[in-house]
């Protein structure tokens, strides 16, 4: 196929950015264009599928094979303004269903679909740049919309919640370590505040 | 468990402030050394000791902003630039009589995310012109 560099060039960028391994809490993927103006799009899909039944640490029989699916299209966008300044935002699609025992007694699927919570942040960065590697710190505020809460199977809480991560990243030609502390501040009263960490080596 | 990742997250946070060691003049030499080798063969190339360009997807921010400037010569080279991120170092395609204006290539790179640091030409007696580049420039 005879392609212009260009769209050779521009094509390579998107496999990479799809590649990237997409980070829990993280506003989106970690190669974001750095160059003024520099703005790029993905899209991935996510499969989470378990009939394990948990009481506590321990496994439980699943005569009934109740099991949940969940498929979620993650479509995630960035723009540049300068290195030191981005918005990212992320719209995850969910389409889910469960096999459960309902009041009756009677085993049965529920689905639903939707537009889980939409996340909005603005890292900000302070980058190093020396002889042979490249890094940056950063602070990352957060909101999350909430996104559909209707009916007995929600994909969403359809809370807004806000969240601050800080982040690291250094890299050389041969390798990267990225990493990042994710605090989120739930509104919903059903659920306390939670945190995670993310550490990536690659 | 918790506290154990906290303590390595602020390692590593306290790894990237600080700075490496400042670059050594064996570095340097060799540096010049192969700048020579190439631009002996190009005249019509300058070469530029960029600093932070490792990053794969990156470099190509500094191709698209390089490649616009006026005195590139985007039939040369794939459209006038070649990034070399082993080495840190980006090829230019000079026009044919054209100068290079290095504070516009210093703005730009800047934009793009990093910082030249050196600019090395060959001058009109054939010897290697270094320039020492300025943040602020």
């Amino acid at each position: 196929m005879n392609l212009d560099p260009a769209v050779k060039r521009d094509l390579l960028l998107a496999l990479q950015l799809t590649a990237c391994m997409a980070y829990a809490d993280q506003p989106i993927m970690n190669e974001v264009p750095r160059w003024d103006g520099g703005y790029g799009v993905q899209v991935f899909q996510e499969f989470q599928w378990s009939d394990d039944l948990m009481r506590g640490n321990a496994g439980l029989p699943n005569p009934e094979n109740l099991q949940y699916e969940k498929r979620i299209t993650h479509l995630q966008g960035v723009y540049t303004f300068r290195k030191e300044f981005r918005v990212t935002a992320k719209l995850p699609w969910v389409e889910q269903k469960r096999r459960l025992i309902d009041k009756h007694g009677v085993t049965r699927w529920q689905r639903n679909t939707g537009v889980d919570d939409a996340t909005l942040a603005l890292p900000l960065r302070y980058y190093t740049n020396k002889r042979h590697y490249s890094g940056h710190i950063g602070i990352v505020p957060q909101i999350r919309f909430g996104g559909d809460d209707n009916g007995h199977y929600p994909v969403s809480d359809g809370s807004t919640d806000y969240g601050i991560s800080m982040t690291f990243e250094r890299e050389t030609v041969g390798m990267k370590i990225t990493g990042g502390v994710t605090y989120w501040f739930e509104q919903d009263s059903n659920q306390g505040n939670d945190w995670s960490i993310d550490i990536e080596i690659g | 468990m918790m506290r154990k990742w906290i303590a390595i997250f602020i390692v590593f946070m306290a790894a990237q402030l600080t700075a490496m060691s400042e670059e050594s003049d064996n570095l340097l030499s060799t540096e010049r050394t192969m700048v020579e080798a190439k631009l002996a063969k190009e005249p019509n190339q300058v070469v530029l000791a960029v600093n932070g360009m490792c990053c794969r997807n990156c470099a190509i921010g500094i191709g698209k902003k390089v490649c616009q400037l006026g005195f590139i010569d985007t039939d040369a080279l794939p459209k006038g630039v070649k990034v070399d991120r082993k080495n840190s170092l980006l090829t230019v395609a000079v026009k044919k009589d054209e100068t290079v204006d290095v504070a516009a290539l210093a703005r730009t790179i800047r934009k793009a995310g990093y910082n030249l640091v050196r600019l090395y030409q060959r001058v009109e007696n054939g010897s290697l012109e270094v320039t020492e580049i300025s943040d602020d420039l």
